[in-house]
């Protein structure tokens, strides 16, 4: 039998080995109901991507296409230059899925299923004995190895199942709405723990609602609706989506007569909006004219005694509102 | 109308409205239907052919549609009954029904009566067509009558048994069980202690006539005239003219009333703490446990045999357990007949041991093939167990040999009991003449296919693939064996050579077990894809 080898092109111009996930115009329908319709996105090393959409958007079905799960009907997916159709086993020995239901034998103990995972996987009793220690020390349940799983709370059982992704040390972990039902300490918990997968190297890519999260956390991301990819890309470029000009709030002291007058005529300065009558105000700039050091000098100059000056971005919720339409299919 | 009488009204019909337009949008219950009626219009096509050389061709019709009959309420005694309850148990329902104000009356109706309903709808829409018997011959419209009250009382008794034993139960295969035990009470159990009080009294142990023998023998006599297999056995009787209302109808409605009371009364005792339905570890208890022996091991290098062989099969605690009852099981029935056939020790115990161990064999293998994917399904685990990196052929084979291991203690003991009768006569004819009949190789690639069968069911049926696949089997013998008897006597097979035609049913058995086994991976990754 012969060894797949990952796809030598990935045709956008950058480098092949950076993108981990590549989807194609992938299409996907059940029962004549159009589930994906044309996605496309890529997924760079070591990232934390985010994967929103409302409910029925086609997020699960794209997950699951992606982890070879689900063939795709029309379109191509690969990753880490595997096609998901023909390199099966090369792609599921990379990847780690956590589907988003609470799929456990949870007739087991914790180390049992760890365990069972990392046999399955074909690791030795050495191996296993040195990784399992590892994951449950990662997962913060090494004191609970003993336990049954169905005894644990939701986010025990939830670290659990992020424990069982990571016991073959997979390259990409993808989760499916691995914070939903959740409790808020569970969440940030949950939360720490990715932030520390990235740093060790793993690219995620995480389906989530959990939308002020997911802006903290990701550094790319994409909003599929209806089956529709409405915007692939880096956090930031949403964060701007729709705006050419940046804007900073400049907070003052107190308030000044004509401050606003005095602010437009700064070099640069496109717009200004005064936040209520008070002492802030919402500035927009052209880049190619001044940057936000010379915008801050500019309104120190002109007398302002600023004491807070920071970017206005949009919230990942405006964008995932503007760009998702209203009601569920 | 008062207040409570109100909302038990509405919510038993909301269930009950629900319950039936349920069934009314799944296939499978209309395929169910469509399939009863191929077996009726069999029936009537088979006692066509034999009026052309037997006589009474309508009582020969109407026989086969009351067993049939009996046969298909049993089964759906051990399953669609037998679940009613127990499945809402297990989705975590039932105390959202209790939560909505639906009474526990209300639920037991709403759950227990559609279902009813359905069933007894199948027996009535049968009534004109098993009138035909009548047009035939050799059935008067009275014993027509006569036999499907006498069903619609067993129904309903079966019925009520089954939801008590699920209201009884935390889970859909506990209370299965619990019927299967009813039946073979019901159906065993009369002429087992019939004979039983026989022997006792040959061997002086207990006197003919003492209140005891007494009590047994009219005991066990009462239970045989309430049993539907005498009450259709006396309807089939040439000059049948007894009441409609007999003995067997009228307890068995009773019976099947005390149940539903039984049910009823004990419903708030039995679901009081409702707990989601957890899988079961058995008796596997942890590695910290004092005994750890009984504890499953360290996670074998082929993961799925290991997984099977302790969470389904029940590991090597089941293993030990097995190893005390079947010697005792099988020595206990030897004595038993030893006791009273005092020679050919070696043969008797020889037998009995083998013959045994291959029922256990089978019984245990029938139980493994049922929940080996099952239990995946139902605990949404197939869309993890595929995602590693090996195709789903070695996760299935695997799974396989798992269950085969908890097979060693029927394995070993039916080898010892074959040994001692490896000399023996009878024993060598089998090797010389049985195995080279194609008749005993279609009966082993049947119980193959039976096997694969309740496989493939299992991915598709909630509960129940082993009688199903079960019911599948006999009625396609029955049907098969049927038509084949009816050409041979048609003429049409006059030519044919027995052992040729086994050869060509055994090849067609081969290809179907093949194309089973292609169809079970096809369904394993269907079921991998809906996670």
């Amino acid at each position: 039998m012969t060894e797949s080898t990952p796809a030598a092109s990935s045709g956008n111009g950058q480098s092949d080995s950076d993108v981990v996930i590549d989807v194609r115009n992938l299409c996907h329908s059940f029962k004549g109901h159009r589930a994906l319709w044309d996605v496309s996105l890529q997924v760079r090393a070591k990232s934390l991507h985010g994967f929103v959409g409302p409910n029925g958007a086609g997020k699960t079905t794209a997950l699951k296409a992606i982890c070879t799960l689900l063939r795709p009907q029309v379109g191509s997916i690969r990753v880490f230059g595997y096609n998901v159709v023909h390199d099966v086993n090369q792609v599921r020995r990379r990847i780690g899925f956590m589907p988003d239901h609470f799929s456990m034998y949870r007739q087991m103990t914790v180390y049992e299923y760890l365990d069972f995972f990392g046999a399955a996987y074909g690791l030795t009793l050495q191996q296993r004995t040195k990784v399992l220690a590892d994951v449950l020390d990662l997962t913060d349940m090494a004191g609970r190895k003993d336990d049954f799983i169905q005894g644990l709370s939701r986010g025990m059982q939830q670290r659990v199942s992020l424990a069982r992704v990571l016991v073959h040390d997979p390259d990409l972990l993808l989760l499916d709405e691995p914070a939903s039902g959740l409790d808020p300490r569970a969440r940030i918990e949950l939360m720490e723990i990715l932030r520390e997968l990235r740093r060790m190297g793993k690219t995620i890519f995480i389906s989530s609602h959990i939308l002020s999260e997911l802006a903290e956390l990701c550094d790319s991301v994409t909003i599929i609706d209806r089956g529709r990819v409405k915007f692939s890309g880096a956090m930031d470029q949403l964060l701007h989506h729709g705006e050419d000009n940046p804007t900073f709030r400049v907070s003052l002291r107190k308030e000044q007569t004509d401050f606003a007058d005095k602010l437009r005529g700064l070099p640069g300065v496109v717009n200004v909006e005064q936040i209520e009558e008070g002492a802030e105000y919402r500035v927009s700039f052209d880049w190619t004219l001044t940057d936000n050091n010379g915008l801050l000098r500019s309104v120190m100059e002109a007398g302002g005694l600023v004491t807070a000056f920071r970017e206005e971005r949009r919230h990942l919720n405006d964008a995932f509102m503007d760009l998702t339409e209203r009601g569920v299919r | 109308m008062p207040r409570g009488m109100a909302s038990l009204f509405q919510g038993t019909l909301a269930m009950l409205s629900r319950a039936m337009r349920v069934e009314a949008r799944q296939v499978r219950f209309h395929l169910f239907r469509f399939a009863f009626a191929i077996f009726i219009v069999f029936c009537l096509l088979s006692a066509m052919v034999q009026a052309a050389f037997r006589g009474a061709p309508g009582l020969s019709f109407f026989e086969s549609l009351c067993y049939l009959n009996w046969f298909f309420i049993m089964m759906a005694g051990l399953s669609f009954f037998a679940t009613s309850i127990t499945e809402e148990k297990e989705e975590d329902t039932l105390g959202l029904l209790k939560m909505a104000g639906v009474s526990r009356l209300g639920i037991l109706l709403g759950k227990s009566t559609s279902r009813l309903i359905s069933a007894a709808m199948l027996l009535a829409i049968q009534i004109p067509f098993a009138l035909l018997a009548i047009t035939l011959g050799g059935v008067m419209l009275h014993q027509i009558v006569a036999a499907y009250i006498s069903l619609a009382a067993f129904l309903v008794m079966l019925a009520n048994v089954a939801l008590f034993c699920s209201v009884f139960s935390k889970r859909s295969n506990n209370a299965s069980s619990l019927m299967v035990m009813f039946l073979l009470g019901l159906l065993a159990g009369p002429w087992f202690v019939k004979g039983i009080t026989y022997l006792l009294v040959e061997e002086a142990f207990i006197r003919d006539g003492d209140f005891l023998q007494t009590c047994l023998d009219d005991g066990s006599q009462f239970f045989i005239d309430i049993s539907i297999l005498t009450s259709l056995n006396s309807i089939g009787s040439t000059g049948f003219n007894d009441s409609v209302w007999s003995l067997q109808v009228i307890w068995n409605l009773a019976i099947g009333v005390s149940f539903f009371a039984l049910a009823w009364g004990t419903f708030d005792h039995f679901t009081r703490d409702l707990v989601g339905a957890t899988p079961s570890r058995g008796l596997i208890v942890k590695r910290t446990s004092r005994l750890r022996m009984f504890g499953a091991s360290s996670v074998w290098k082929n993961a799925f045999a290991w997984k099977d062989f302790y969470f389904i099969t029940g590991g090597r605690t089941h293993i030990t357990l097995k190893a005390i009852f079947y010697p005792l099981l099988t020595v206990g029935i030897a004595c038993l007949i030893l006791y009273f056939e005092r020679n050919h020790y070696r043969e008797v115990i020889g037998y009995t041991i083998f013959w045994t161990m291959l029922v256990a064999f089978l019984v245990e293998l029938c139980v493994a093939a049922s929940r080996m994917f099952h239990d995946e399904i139902r605990w949404h685990t197939m869309a993890t167990l595929i995602m590693v990196p090996v195709s789903i052929a070695r996760i299935a084979y695997s799974k396989l040999l798992g269950c085969l291991l908890s097979l060693a203690p029927a394995v070993v003991m039916g080898s010892i009991g074959f040994l001692l009768v490896i000399d023996d006569s009878d024993m060598q004819r089998f090797f010389t003449d049985v195995l080279d009949e194609p008749g005993f190789w279609y009966f082993v690639l049947t119980c193959i296919l039976f096997l694969h069968l309740t496989v493939l069911l299992s991915l598709f049926v909630k509960w129940g693939a082993a009688p199903l696949a079960f019911v599948t089997i006999v009625i396609s013998n029955w049907m098969g064996g049927g038509a084949l008897m009816a050409l041979s006597f048609a003429g049409g097979m006059g030519r044919f050579d027995e052992n040729v035609l086994f050869v060509v049913l055994d090849i067609g058995l081969l290809a179907v077990i093949v194309s089973m086994h292609f169809a079970i991976g096809w369904r394993l990754r269907i079921v991998g894809e809906q996670g």
